[in-house]
């Protein structure tokens, strides 16, 4: 079932296709426990092929193509579980030249010269984007932030992309690393790279401009990392199964290719059929909606589907490998723990439904 | 919400749970669990000290037979003994497969001389074991088993490669099956020799397992083992091997359930304060459902077990019931690791060693109970057994 491409997207694809082929689990394993977890100047690579700019406006230096050029790429990246972190940074590259003034920054962060990040989520649970308890005041005559972000990938960053509660609601404020009062704690997680917590005491802050028909950027943006994040889980449970059915072609046995045995087939036919369901979410709504006016409704649940799927499916990708894909030296168990590590970012499957049963007034 | 209700397992083995709490009160103080948190994660469970201790209070072997120097203790006093150690996180993994798969091999197939030489160096807490029973074109088909033994006068020559065996980097001992009669019919022609891990000839490949503990691969090149060393007749290790599995099959189960009662007890606790969105996560009706679906399911997992132990009391053997057991337990414990991130939210993902990694391993859970469904034989080998053994339907 393939995706109906223009020819500029095949080759977008492809060459994507081709960064990713550099990297894979080995190179994953590689950035395990370091820091920050990826190449910097690999993600400088990815800023000249274009792709950190790929959802700016031309006019701005950016590629400005939409969404589902996005997601073929992060489903690339998600494929090669590249450390790098491109979506992220695009979407972030996106939030700086929405407004009708370039952003300073901005230049530096396409090029891949800057890392800068969001940092929108403040508890485990997710979060209601234009709600945030961090606060922005003005003090001084300048912008200050101060607050709690959770979760932050924040390896090899230069500046973050906070929400914050202002006087007149709900904004998006960048914050340099380096600025008085930010202050970084990491923690490891299950894949191996850091998250991290950033507090935030009265720090210098510049504020982002909304785009002219979105509510508050900072929605604006968490909408977006729903769908990069989606984009990047379907590549990493395609990758999986591909592995996995190679696996089922050579494994023998009791005397048989394990592939031959029904149980196992149906099986792979169950994955197979859930990452179609995703790879049909994703571009449907990629196709569907501008990268500054996504329908909320079908963020949440393109990133609820694309979070449980993907961890259903590698842990069947486990399960048919048997005990050699429980093995550490094994790499599908690395899909997994991306598969953990991206599902669980900015809100899992649960918190998904709770926002999207709260936004239909279904809540109890 | 509050932790499950007691597991009523009949007035004998409850009363028998109520001693063991005692000795633990006594020994697994608050002051030991905190040094065992401190090890790193991939060290915890294996602690031959605390096996000693143990084997010194007569805690190993409770369930061998008297004449072996065990308490005799009924199936089901064992399962509230395991349960009750496993619940209790004490570290068991440095005695549990002597104690458990190697005893029940050595009281019908030792000889005298082998029963005198290790079961009581095992219930002292002395000897530690690992299996070594996979290999990489042996795994749910264990019978293709190829690590060779020859015999040479007083001795066998291992010659061979095994994987995955669960504290194959720190046991001294190895429960090794192996070819001794290349010709004969996959099943026929297999052994099992005791051999010393630290015999030259022998190289270990440690190696991290998904959930975070290692197991180790090992290399035989030309391993000399005495052939006093070999359990049950040369060629009639086949035997050994099931018959010692199936007896400690509802044994494992216990493990595996008190893992799960323990991490369901501290998903409650983290629910009595888990505040969301300003609403007491408590409240919410699908962790509602989704806390009474897992409670009912872990009593169905209980009541398995307890079948379990009455057909063994009852002098049978249970094969699909055990496999039964096995799938739907493993497969509960899946869930509860889902729900349990589900629950957690991001704060679930931090990995076993992080600084306040909550309630203790939670993710670690969801990728141990894929060891559950893979490791012991996959639940597919174990649903073909029910199919064919227990609905008798056709191969």
């Amino acid at each position: 079932m393939d995706v109906r491409l223009t020819s500029e997207q095949s080759l977008l694809r492809d060459s994507a296709a081709k960064f990713v082929a550099a990297a894979g689990p080995k190179v994953a394993r590689g950035f395990r426990g370091q820091s920050p977890g990826f190449a910097p100047a690999r993600l400088r690579e990815a800023g000249e092929l274009g792709w950190l700019g790929i959802l700016v406006p031309e006019a701005n230096g950016g590629l400005g193509l939409g969404l589902t050029e996005l997601a073929l790429v992060l489903q690339q990246a998600g494929r090669g579980l590249v450390c790098e972190p491109i979506g992220l940074a695009a979407i972030s590259a996106a939030a700086l030249a929405q407004g009708p003034k370039l952003h300073p920054m901005l230049e530096r962060a396409m090029s891949g010269a800057a890392l800068i990040v969001p940092a929108l989520q403040e508890g485990a649970h997710g979060d209601e984007p234009s709600a945030p308890r961090t606060r922005l005041a003005r003090s001084q005559g300048s912008l200050r932030v101060t607050g709690r972000k959770m979760f932050v990938c924040a390896g090899g960053a230069d500046g973050f992309l906070v929400s914050a509660m202002g006087p007149d609601g709900p904004v998006l404020c960048l914050v340099e690393r380096d600025a008085p009062g930010c202050m970084l704690a990491a923690t490891q997680t299950v894949d191996g790279r850091s998250l991290f917590t950033l507090d935030l005491a009265d720090t210098p802050a510049n504020l982002v401009s909304p785009h002219p028909g979105s509510r508050d950027a900072a929605e604006t943006l968490h909408h977006l990392a729903l769908i990069a994040l989606s984009a990047e889980l379907l590549g990493v449970m395609e990758r999986a199964q591909e592995i996995t059915f190679d696996y089922l072609r050579i494994r023998k046995q009791f005397g048989k290719l394990i592939g031959s045995f029904q149980a196992l087939q149906h099986q792979a036919v169950n994955i197979y059929i859930r990452t179609e369901a995703v790879r049909s979410l994703v571009f449907q709504i990629a196709a569907n909606n501008e990268p500054f006016g996504i329908d909320p409704a079908l963020a949440i649940a393109v990133k609820a589907k694309a979070s449980e799927d993907a961890l259903v499916v590698t842990q069947t990708c486990i399960q048919l490998h048997g005990g050699i894909g429980f093995t550490d030296e094994h790499d599908i168990g690395l899909y997994l723990k991306r598969a953990m590590l991206l599902s669980s970012l900015f809100g899992n499957v649960a918190a998904q439904r709770r926002r999207y049963a709260a936004g239909m007034n279904l809540s109890a | 919400m509050a932790t499950l209700p007691a597991h009523d397992m009949g007035s004998a083995a409850n009363a028998f749970r109520a001693e063991v709490r005692t000795w633990l009160a006594k020994n697994w103080t608050p002051e030991n669990q905190a040094a065992h948190r401190r090890k790193p994660f991939k060290e915890r469970g294996w602690d031959a000290e605390f096996s000693k201790l143990m084997g010194r209070d007569g805690w190993i072997g409770v369930g061998w037979p008297r004449k072996f120097g065990g308490q005799g203790c009924s199936v089901t006093e064992q399962l509230a003994f395991v349960t009750e150690m496993a619940n209790s996180g004490a570290p068991v993994q440095a005695h549990s497969t002597g104690e458990s798969i190697v005893a029940q091999a050595l009281f019908k197939h030792g000889t005298q001389e082998q029963q005198d030489e290790w079961l009581p160096a095992i219930r002292r807490g002395e000897r530690s074991f690992a299996l070594g029973y996979s290999e990489p074109e042996a795994g749910s088909d264990l019978a293709a088993l190829r690590t060779r033994a020859v015999r040479d006068g007083d001795h066998w020559v291992v010659n061979g490669q095994k994987l995955w065996s669960t504290g194959g980097d720190k046991a001294e001992y190895i429960w090794l099956a192996v070819r001794t009669d290349p010709e004969a019919k996959k099943h026929a022609g297999i052994s099992v020799l005791i051999v010393d891990l630290h015999s030259p000839g022998v190289t270990l490949r440690p190696s991290l397992a998904l959930y975070g503990k290692t197991f180790s691969a090992q290399f035989y090149d030309n391993v000399r083992v005495p052939a006093t060393n070999m359990v049950g007749a040369v060629n009639d290790g086949w035997k050994v091997i099931t018959d010692a599995l199936a007896a400690e099959r509802v044994m494992i189960g216990g493990t595996r359930m008190a893992g799960i009662e323990r991490a369901f007890d501290r998903l409650t606790e983290y629910l009595k304060t888990a505040v969301v969105g300003g609403k007491a996560l408590r409240n919410d009706p699908v962790v509602r459902d989704r806390i009474g679906a897992l409670a009912a399911d872990i009593e169905i997992a209980r009541q398995f077990q307890m079948r379990n132990s009455r057909l063994i009391e009852q002098g049978k053997v249970p094969l699909h019931e055990a496999a039964v057991g096995k799938v739907f337990a493993s497969e509960l414990q899946e869930r509860l690791g889902q729900a349990a991130l589900d629950i957690l939210g991001t704060r679930g993902l931090l990995s076993e060693d992080a600084e306040g990694a909550p309630l203790g391993e939670m993710e670690q859970l969801l990728r141990h109970s894929i060891m559950g469904m893979i490791g012991g034989g996959t639940n597919e080998i174990q649903r073909n057994v029910i199919a064919q053994r227990g609905l008798d339907l056709p191969r």
